[in-house]
């Protein structure tokens, strides 16, 4: 049971590395995520169609091809990245692709009713968009980002083949050094495991909530959980 | 190695999605069934296994039975390793989207089937079966697109897929932007029509599983 405990202990720096990499590509993700989905939701086909394309990419894209886009392929037009840069711009725009559509479905389901009153209220459309439209897409929209931060967070154990020092890449180091791969490579699992599961359940609890809060009016719902499985 | 070259792995690719989306759909089934019991301790498994597939990454697990496991056929080769360990993971979601078809027939339709004394084998196959269809193949399409996607891990521990080869054609000199579009476009071809496979199912039946 101590060897358990020292091994976790020794593999907590790389956890906090895994878990930098996936804020810092959600601090890309989302932004990017609302912006498009906003455009997505344009009547103007010409606004949507290069949204939708990139969108397309960048899910149609296995994440370690995009990774390595990034972490390889940049340096060739003399943009040289370092490891950590390269997992925040390549699972950024990932991320950004897969919550595009959770903001489109969700900025989507804001009752008409809302806008009118801005309307009414002669706010413009900016302010429109980020006192009414944003904060009610939000409240739809968490449980589903948190999914989306749990597959990024799972993701970013792909960052062991540019070389980072993440959970994987620590745990995977370690046991070739106590040339115990199993044990290490388990309680890097406990580990993934156990901030995968307190993120689930939080989503869970956001789904139920999201759920009465807006009763049976809002179409966007079942959408917006069904994104989480693609 | 010229880029083109690289659709050498594209066989591998193809073996590791069908392989383990195969074991996937038979792992899931007793999942899907266990998930729906009365009985706590088939319950219990099919949760704890639910649990586990999907709260480690897909990395993780490939990881875990090539070189983790030091015996058995997941420690010598990297592509059954690789089907094994994204059978499993994908195992977890397609149980979850049979139980949701099976979910999804009204009640009235089990108890007609009991009320017409029909077996559970004709209950499940000729009744239930083809109502839980749909959307049970929806959602699988959806996870089908994502395991394909994930197969490109598997180039990690040394699968010889179309990314493995992508990596090797870099390391000997072609451009990194030409060759890693070139593979993801080829990603593309197989996973656009099954997504607009899942559309169309979903546009059909009225239920929305894609998301896109």
């Amino acid at each position: 049971m101590n060897g358990l405990f020292d091994t976790i202990g020794a593999l907590l720096p790389g956890l906090g590395t895994s878990l930098l990499l996936t804020a810092g590509s959600l601090v890309i993700g989302v932004p990017l995520g609302v912006i498009s989905g906003q455009l997505l939701t344009s009547k103007h086909r010409i606004v949507r169609w290069p949204i939708i394309t990139l969108v397309e990419i960048f899910r149609g894209f296995p994440a370690l091809v995009t990774l390595y886009l990034v972490y390889f392929g940049l340096p060739v037009i003399d943009i040289v990245l370092t490891s950590t840069v390269s997992v925040f711009i390549a699972f950024g725009v990932t991320s950004g692709a897969y919550t595009s559509e959770i903001f489109r479905a969700a900025i989507r389901g804001v009752p008409k009713g809302q806008r009118e009153a801005a309307a009414a209220l002669a706010l413009r459309p900016r302010q429109t968009f980020f006192l009414i439209v944003l904060p009610y897409a939000v409240r739809v929209a968490w449980a589903p980002l948190l999914g989306i931060a749990i597959i990024t967070f799972q993701g970013t154990a792909l960052a062991f083949a540019i070389g980072t020092k993440d959970l994987l890449g620590t745990g995977y180091s370690r046991g070739l050094a106590d040339s115990d791969l199993l044990a290490n490579l388990m309680a890097v699992g406990l580990l993934y495991l156990l901030v995968t599961s307190l993120l689930s359940y939080i989503e869970v609890l956001g789904i139920r909530r999201g759920k009465k809060a807006l009763g049976r009016r809002t179409a966007a719902l079942p959408v917006i959980d069904a994104v989480r499985m693609t | 190695m010229t880029v083109p070259q690289v659709l050498q792995g594209l066989g591998v690719t193809l073996e590791l999605w069908l392989g383990s989306l195969a074991l996937a759909i038979i792992l899931a089934i007793p999942v899907a069934l266990g998930r729906r019991s009365k009985n706590r301790f088939a319950y219990g498994f099919a949760s704890l296994w639910v649990t586990i597939a999907r709260g480690l990454p897909p990395t993780v697990w490939l990881f875990l039975l090539f070189f983790g496991v030091k015996f058995g056929p997941t420690a010598t080769s990297p592509v059954i390793a690789s089907i094994v360990g994204l059978g499993i993971v994908t195992s977890a979601y397609i149980g979850d989207s049979i139980r949701a078809g099976l979910e999804s027939v009204e009640k009235g339709q089990w108890e007609a089937c009991s009320a017409l004394a029909l077996s559970r084998p004709t209950t499940y196959l000729r009744v239930i079966g083809p109502q839980a269809l749909p959307i049970t193949l929806a959602a699988t399409a959806a996870y089908a697109i994502s395991l394909l996607k994930n197969t490109a891990i598997a180039s990690i521990i040394g699968a010889n897929d179309l990314v493995y080869y992508a990596n090797t054609a870099v390391q000997l000199g072609s451009d990194a932007i030409v060759t890693f579009l070139f593979v993801g476009i080829i990603y593309l071809v197989f996973t656009i029509p099954v997504g607009f496979l899942a559309r169309t199912i979903e546009s059909r039946t009225g239920i929305a599983v894609s998301g896109a």
